[in-house]
């Protein structure tokens, strides 16, 4: 219950207050520069080329990929003032990197992206194939606006802070399930990653992203995951005798080309989709 | 060679002429004291003034006693009266004068037992001094001195400086007479700053940290660029760990500070280091005599207790002051102890010489809440209740605070030349150590072991060193052109011996885990200053002058690799750099009316490097500052209009800083951004009525920006607004005393207010923070010797952000994905607090209340 004293004083402080702000406002913003934003953050996976199914794609190597599972732990996003130094370039830009590259000896010379303009810095859970290509959205974020040109994400597994909604990925980063096709031969599988620390080894870094961040405008990261089985080769697994899904372990050529290809640069992109007018 | 040419020139300069004797110009009488029986019969004090060549009584001593009770009464008088010099032709001249006081019996019966009896002063205001042949002064000229056959003085003093203080020497030069203010609640003598305009204070790590002063559109930090002394003591540390020129004042003792300067703008020669956005000098002195004690109690167990000693036979420069205090804080982890020890003694060594020795101790522990992020507060995430108080109050990490030593001594040796000269001497000693533990970042800055989580970004940072040094001036009693005292010159020689050291503390245990820096640092600064007065007109006067600082730091940076490319190495090396710098200011001050007055004033300053910055090997030798003002400054009241005086001023500004710093919070201090620059203006007033109104008013707006690369020093609009510094500052101090009577008893009592508006303060991303508002209010009321008060701060019980900042934290733990996303922090304001205070007045003396 709000008291009468509490309610006199607010009036009072906001008397007070109107009359200084109004001073001060009256010359608009206050100059420090920058832009305060709210805008929408969502998942979405990607179609394959050419697909109109989500989690349906044929690898660089023929496989037809089919998912029935897939479901990850994500998060945070970060997106970047600074553009990827691997998003494709002029060929004049690049022959100057050839002759004159710079130096990444010093530290705080290393790529960082500079400055973050739009986070998501909580993890969730995704389930890949559970909006068929529609976006989730995740809530609001707070940011800059700004262009923002590359993304940055972690993989991990659950953390306790997830609660209830970690319990499903049973303490592993990423499950995948399905079957790959090709001719006649059938694999039907089942992978898990781990990505455990170090925070190197977990964070997917320099995504190209081209997003004109601003207020109430809503940025989706695109997952892809037909490009995690690139130069996958499910014939080197061995199906059991009852047709029951291979259990991909990490000695195996898929994972280790999941591994890999999770955390490539271009396993992931990003969306930026303007306000309504 | 020029000196001593000049000198021997101006002595040459003085004329030959009659004597004029001084006129009475303030006059007020004394205060029938308290205490004496009703008089039956007049009784009579003379007093012999010797009043120096401005006016100002300089001495007063006792040749026909009244009685102690009387004599004190009629002496505590003099020393406020002024007069207009006597003079030989133009030129003013030291004299003494015999002044008769009388204390009367009521001419008619008294019907109130209360009633005062009448006192007789010794000149009506205004009067001519032989209309009243009894009240006259007899002016006699040092040279001829008075017989000294009369009865020796019971006791006698020497007034300590100036009665009045000496004229400003720009608009924003301010003598700031505590006074009557002293009333208004503060808790410590850092809040007296509040007096001057554009001045406002925050503090985000405790109860036992500086201050960080914001003064005139500046962030000064904890001192970086606002100069503190004590009775010339300097107080700003070089090279501290927290900070350059970090000066804390918490263990100045309140009820000690007599009076503040305070120069906003390098505008006096005598500024020195740190002097960038300003000086602030703390001048001590007891005017009540005997032993005052008084204890405090309040919210949050705060306690308080205060003791201070003034003999009643010594002059208000010789006191002894011992102050306690103890508390829970306002929220958790802010509790803090800390006690201090102010003495100090003047001795007469001859009639024209006094020294005066001076010593303090402190000693202060206290803990810190830091600051929290708001998104955390707003969504209720921090380790506290739910309820928005609780958040608004909680903390992260309950390894932060600190604890401080101080101890000061110093000897002031103060000559009075013939013709008015002073020649005043300096020496002091200050030992002083310093631990605070701060946590800004949470877990962000460690890069830890391949397989290990973060370890945490507390951070150490510790402080231990020795200051010594001299500081004097000599002013020649010169008379020049009918200017008496033209001529000043100045010295100073600092040595600093200090270790400063940051180091990363892990988040359990807090054990040391990395050092940030680690130095030795030895620091020698010789200056010496020349200022010059002239009146060429007689509505003009010209002051100026120049300063000169030179600079050797010598480091020892004891954290260096012990391996690079070529193999081991001693993990240690040497860097040694020189600088000098010149200042030079003028004050062109322009007499409009004879209340009037038009001063424009301009100068440059300085700040020193810090070792930090040196072992790196990256900046200049100094930040350099630019600055000018011009302004009007206007007083109305003296003799004329009997006891009421109001004194307004107004002026506006710009400054330009070649190098400023602003906070980091990856290394919990201030860093190098490049040059800066302000805007801004002030106007002030303040209205003395009877010795019982006292209010001083001020409004200052500033603009502080970053100027656009490569363009004109003139553009002082242009560029990006610098962040959190406050642009808009109202601050009013006002007390009211007074008597009445209770049953048929005097009961004197006096009413304060202070308040503070700070107006939206510039966040990044072109946002405003909200406006503060806060009001304290004292009470207070005497019956004899006891006294009894209350006080209130933050009346209204605000929820403020007394620090705002803006950047990237993770405080989730060492394995939660972080923010990147910077944010804004901010460490909360206290709330309301309530205080009782009980107060013993031993050796009664008369005071009001």
């Amino acid at each position: 219950m709000t008291s009468p004293v509490r309610h006199t004083r607010r009036a009072f402080t906001l008397l007070l207050g109107g009359a200084l702000a109004a001073g001060v406002n009256a010359c608009g913003l206050s100059g420090t520069g920058g832009r305060s934003i709210t805008f929408r953050m969502g998942l979405r996976t990607a179609l394959a080329p050419d697909e109109d199914t989500v989690g349906v794609f044929t690898t660089d190597t023929g496989w037809r990929v089919e998912l029935t599972t897939a479901r990850m732990v994500l998060g945070p996003i970060y997106l970047f003032e600074k553009a990827s130094p691997l998003q494709p370039q002029a060929l004049l830009r690049r022959l100057g990197d050839v002759l004159l590259p710079g130096a990444h000896a010093h530290e705080g010379d290393f790529f960082s992206g500079g400055r973050v303009l739009g986070e998501w810095d909580r993890e969730v859970v995704f389930d890949l194939l559970a909006d068929a290509g529609q976006a989730h959205v995740l809530g609001r974020s707070p940011g800059i606006a700004g262009m923002a040109r590359s993304l940055s994400l972690l993989l991990q597994p659950p953390s306790g802070a997830l609660g209830a909604e970690g319990e499903v990925m049973q303490g592993r980063s990423l499950f995948l399930a399905g079957s790959a096709t090709r001719a006649e031969v059938r694999v039907p599988f089942r992978l898990a990653l781990d990505f455990p620390p170090p925070v190197e080894l977990q964070r997917v870094d320099f995504v190209p992203i081209q997003a004109d961040l601003d207020e109430e405008g809503f940025f989706v990261l695109e997952v892809q995951p037909h490009r995690w089985f690139t130069g996958t080769r499910f014939e080197r697994l061995v199906v059991p005798a009852d047709g029951a899904p291979v259990e991909v372990g990490p000695e195996t050529q898929v994972h280790r080309a999941l591994s890999v290809n999770v955390r490539r640069f271009d396993a992931f992109t990003g969306a930026w989709e303007p306000p309504e007018a | 060679m020029f000196i001593p040419t000049l000198v021997l020139w101006l002595l040459s300069a003085s004329p030959e002429a009659p004597v004029i004797p001084p006129v009475p110009v303030e006059a007020a009488p004394p205060v029938m004291p308290a205490g004496v029986p009703a008089l039956t019969q007049a009784v009579r004090v003379v007093l012999r003034l010797t009043l120096d060549t401005g006016g100002e009584v300089s001495r007063v001593e006792v040749r026909e006693s009244g009685g102690e009770a009387f004599d004190r009464a009629a002496m505590a008088a003099a020393t406020r009266w002024r007069f207009e010099p006597a003079r030989r032709g133009d030129v003013p001249l030291e004299v003494q004068v015999d002044v008769p006081v009388m204390f009367e019996p009521p001419a008619a019966p008294v019907e109130a037992p209360t009633a005062a009896p009448v006192v007789t002063a010794p000149e009506a205001p205004g009067q001519a001094p032989n209309e009243s042949p009894e009240a006259a002064p007899v002016a006699t000229a040092l040279a001829d001195p008075m017989p000294t056959d009369a009865k020796p003085p019971a006791f006698s003093t020497t007034v300590r400086g100036r009665t009045a203080a000496p004229p400003p020497v720009a608009v924003g030069d301010f003598h700031i007479t505590v006074g009557q203010l002293a009333d208004v609640p503060r808790n410590s003598a850092t809040d007296l700053l509040l007096l001057a305009p554009g001045v406002m204070l925050a503090n985000h790590g405790g109860e036992g940290h500086a201050e960080t002063v914001y003064l005139r559109g500046f962030d000064a930090g904890e001192g970086k660029d606002v100069e503190m002394r004590l009775d010339g003591v300097p107080l700003n540390e070089v090279s501290h760990a927290h900070g350059h020129g970090y000066a804390d004042t918490y263990f100045i003792i309140p009820e000690l500070v007599k009076s503040l300067r305070v120069t906003e703008g390098p505008y006096d020669p005598s500024q020195g280091d740190f002097g960038v956005a300003g000086t602030v000098e703390y001048q001590l002195g007891l005017e009540r005599r005997g032993i005052t004690a008084s204890a405090s109690y309040g919210s949050f167990a705060s306690r308080r207790l205060s003791l201070v000693w003034g003999p009643p036979e010594s002059t208000d420069a010789t006191f002894v002051g011992v102050l306690l205090r103890q508390g829970h804080g306002f929220g958790p982890n802010r509790a803090y102890a800390n006690a201090g020890l102010m003495a100090q003694t003047e001795l007469r060594l001859g009639p024209e010489t006094r020294l005066r020795l001076f010593g303090a101790s402190y000693g202060a522990r206290f803990s810190s809440a830091g600051v929290v992020r708001e998104t955390d507060v707003v969504d209720a995430r921090l380790p506290c209740a739910q309820d928005p108080d609780s958040q608004f109050f909680c903390l992260y990490d309950p390894n932060q605070g600190g604890a401080n030593q101080r101890h000061i001594a110093s000897v002031e040796w103060v000559s009075r030349l013939e013709r008015g000269g002073r020649f005043v001497q300096l020496a002091y000693a200050v030992s002083r150590q310093m631990r605070s533990r701060e946590n800004f970042t949470g877990f962000l800055q460690d890069t830890p072991p391949i397989g290990e989580a973060q370890r945490g970004d507390n951070t150490e940072q510790f402080y231990q060193g020795t200051t010594v040094g001299v500081r004097g001036r000599y002013t020649p009693g010169l008379v020049w052109a009918g200017q008496p005292q033209p001529v000043e010159l100045g010295y100073v020689a600092r040595y600093d011996n200090v270790h400063t050291r940051a180091r990363r503390l892990r988040d359990k245990g807090g054990a040391p885990y990395a050092t940030v820096f680690d130095n030795q640092v030895r620091t020698t600064n010789l200056g010496a200053w020349l200022s010059l007065r002239s009146s060429p007109l007689p509505w003009l006067t010209l002051r100026g002058g120049v300063r000169v600082d030179t600079f050797l730091f010598a480091v020892e940076d004891l954290n260096r690799p012990d391996e690079d490319r070529q193999g081991e190495r001693i993990p240690e090396e040497s860097v040694e750099a020189y600088g000098f710098f010149a200042s030079p200011r003028a004050t062109a001050e322009v007499r409009l009316t004879p209340r009037l007055t038009w001063l424009t004033s301009a100068g440059l300053g300085a700040r020193s490097s810090d070792a930090a910055g040196l072992s790196d090997a990256e900046f200049a030798p100094y930040a350099r500052v630019t600055s000018g003002e011009t302004g009007l400054g206007w007083r109305w009241g003296d003799a004329a209009h009997g006891a009421t005086t109001v004194e307004a001023r107004g002026a506006v500004f710009a400054t330009r800083v070649s190098q400023d710093l602003v906070f980091s919070e990856t290394t919990g201090r201030n860093q190098p951004i490049g040059p800066s620059q302000r805007l801004g203006a002030f106007g002030s007033v303040r209205l003395l009525w009877h010795e019982r109104l006292d209010v001083q008013a001020s409004l200052a707006w500033a603009r502080a920006t970053q100027p656009l690369p490569g363009a004109s020093s003139w553009r002082v609009w242009d560029g990006t607004v610098l962040p959190y510094i406050p642009q808009v500052l109202g601050r009013v101090d006002a007390a009211w005393r007074g008597t009445t009577t209770v049953l048929q008893q005097d009961v004197g009592w006096s009413l304060a207010l202070g308040h503070s508006a700070i107006g939206p303060r510039p966040l990044p991303l072109d946002r405003y923070s909200d406006p503060i508002f806060l009001f304290d209010v004292g009470a207070r009321a005497r019956w004899r010797a006891v006294e009894l008060g209350v006080s209130v701060e933050n009346l209204l019980d605000a929820r403020w952000r007394e620090s705002e900042f803006n950047y990237v934290s993770n405080f989730r733990g060492p394995d939660a994905p972080a923010s990147l996303l910077a944010t804004r922090h901010f460490s909360a304001g206290a709330p309301r607090t309530v205080r009782g205070t009980l107060t013993v007045y031993l050796d009664l003396q008369e005071d009001k209340p």
